[in-house]
């Protein structure tokens, strides 16, 4: 399926299927408005099935549009996976069921589909009623540094995504008590984007000069970089030629959007790997609080660069012999019949 | 004349064998392998659209390798973003404004760094189809590009 439509059809994001494979699929309702897609025994490219009966029940669920007919919009997994927006998926249950477990917490709700990364969503029990926002995400730390044991590094939480709602918020949840999730995650989609939105804002208030910015930027990556990679970090080496991954370029970027004033200028999603140097970074940063134009890449600046770093050949210094005496060198061929 | 050059074999038994296999990422377990038969697969490929593409999206996915396939069932070219660089705004650009494409395909992720400057949204623009797949844009995205003239594509399934 494709949201190939018609011109000034602007629902780009509601997927419409074929007249072929049209009578193969078929729409079961898992939740009010929120339906699981099915494909039927006989699709020709269909190459699994889960149910008795030769169908595949995809488990992706899907939302109808309000007019259009036929054209759903992907909602979310039925089983609950959450895929980020580039393509990692974090499977939330554990992480979740640790922090829940915490006595100020009634409900604990991962969330980050589409986003670059997971944020937290917690409820607030009874007890937590006389503390403040801030007071509970500081009394959750060590529980969140726990449930980070388990979770990969692109799924790292971190306090600024850890978003608390009000006591006795109510919320979407089955008779068992357990949050039915895509419910969830479309009560409090404003809540949820208001999170990324002030995680984004540049607030750093900190004016360096660009020999500060390059020290201020070693010293945050070496806090990032697992120690064998750090000891590779000179100031024009390449990010990514030492490993760098977008995990890790994330962090940084996270710590530079917080802490270095940028004139209000937003820094590129991906700035860590435009600039993929602590001296192309330095200089960026140093150039949206002063203006001007950006430097982006000067491929002849980045050619010389390289030539004048490789162009350095120390000579040869032969070591003393230390060892007094009559040495053998044996040569071998692997081919006996050739002259050498 | 015949041309054909498999006369030993039989069609209707060749086309239930498996022409590959790919597993699933493990995201809810082991991965899983899914089985691929040749049928299958050329029905898959038959589904294209004829268009001159470049591809941003790893061919260890099913979309991925699926577009690539298409591409040579309709005798059209196909670009392979290189593995070897980082998916970065300019390097996208970069290639973008060299080359000449009809369809652009990639993960939301891709379009989000294109979707960072004006010249990244007219090279979107120009393509007569930017697909995406893989996971789901984010809304204040694709309104923006679509807004600018990008004809975006959701693909579900491969």
């Amino acid at each position: 399926m494709t949201s190939f439509r018609r011109p000034g059809d602007k629902a780009w994001d509601y997927v419409r299927a074929g007249d072929a494979v049209k009578p193969y699929l078929q729409w079961e309702e898992r939740g009010p408005g929120i339906f699981e897609l099915v494909v039927l025994d006989g699709w020709s490219s269909k190459v699994a099935s889960n149910r008795s009966d030769g169908s595949y029940a995809t488990k992706d669920l899907f939302t109808r549009h309000p007019t259009i007919p036929n054209a759903w919009k992907y909602f979310a997994r039925l089983d609950d996976t959450i895929v980020l927006m580039n393509g990692e998926k974090v499977v939330p249950n554990t992480f979740e069921h640790l922090i829940r477990h915490e006595k100020l917490v009634a409900e604990a709700v991962l969330f980050g589909s589409g986003k670059a990364r997971p944020g937290l969503m917690i409820i607030p029990s009874e007890a937590a009623k006389d503390l403040s926002a801030d007071d509970i995400r500081r009394e959750l730390v060590p529980a969140l540094n726990k449930a980070n044991k388990d979770m990969p590094g692109y799924a790292q939480m971190t306090l600024d995504m850890v978003e608390v709602l009000p006591v006795g918020t109510d919320y979407p949840r089955t008779d068992k008590g357990t949050v039915i999730r895509a419910a969830f995650y479309r009560k409090f989609e404003s809540e949820i984007e208001k999170v990324y939105d002030s995680a984004d804002v540049p607030s750093g208030e900190l004016c360096l000069s660009e020999s500060e910015l390059k020290e201020y930027i070693r010293a945050e990556l070496l806090k990032i970089l697992p120690s064998p990679t750090s000891g590779l970090l000179a100031n024009d080496t390449d990010f990514f030629s030492i490993g760098v991954d977008s995990l890790q370029a994330i962090q940084l970027r996270t710590v530079l959007s917080k802490n270095i004033q940028t004139d209000k200028n937003k820094l590129g999603s991906n700035i860590v790997f435009d600039f993929p140097s602590i001296n192309a970074l330095a200089e960026e940063l140093y150039r949206m609080r002063i203006g001007g134009k950006s430097n982006v890449v000067s491929v002849v600046d980045k050619m010389q660069e390289l030539i004048s770093k490789y162009s350095v050949f120390e000579p040869h210094v032969a070591m003393k012999k230390t060892n007094e005496g009559n040495y053998l060198v044996s040569l071998k061929s692997k081919d006996s019949s050739s002259n050498c | 004349m015949d041309t054909r050059l498999c006369q030993h074999l039989q069609p209707e038994l060749e086309t239930k064998k498996i022409s590959w296999i790919i597993h699933s990422s493990g995201s809810t377990g082991l991965p899983k392998p899914i089985y691929q038969t040749h049928n299958a697969a050329l029905n898959n490929y038959a589904s294209n659209l004829n268009l001159r593409g470049f591809i941003t999206l790893p061919l260890y996915h099913a979309h991925g390798i699926s577009s690539v396939f298409r591409s040579i069932y309709s005798k059209k070219q196909i670009y392979v973003y290189s593995a070897k660089l980082p998916l970065t705004h300019q390097n996208l650009l970069k290639i973008m404004q060299k080359y000449k494409f009809d369809i652009f395909y990639g993960v939301p992720y891709a379009l989000k760094l294109l979707g960072e400057s004006p010249e990244g949204i007219a090279a979107l623009a120009k393509q007569k189809v930017v697909m995406f797949g893989g996971s789901a844009c984010p809304d204040a995205l694709g309104d923006k590009l679509v807004e600018h003239g990008v004809n975006l594509i959701s693909h579900y399934g491969t």
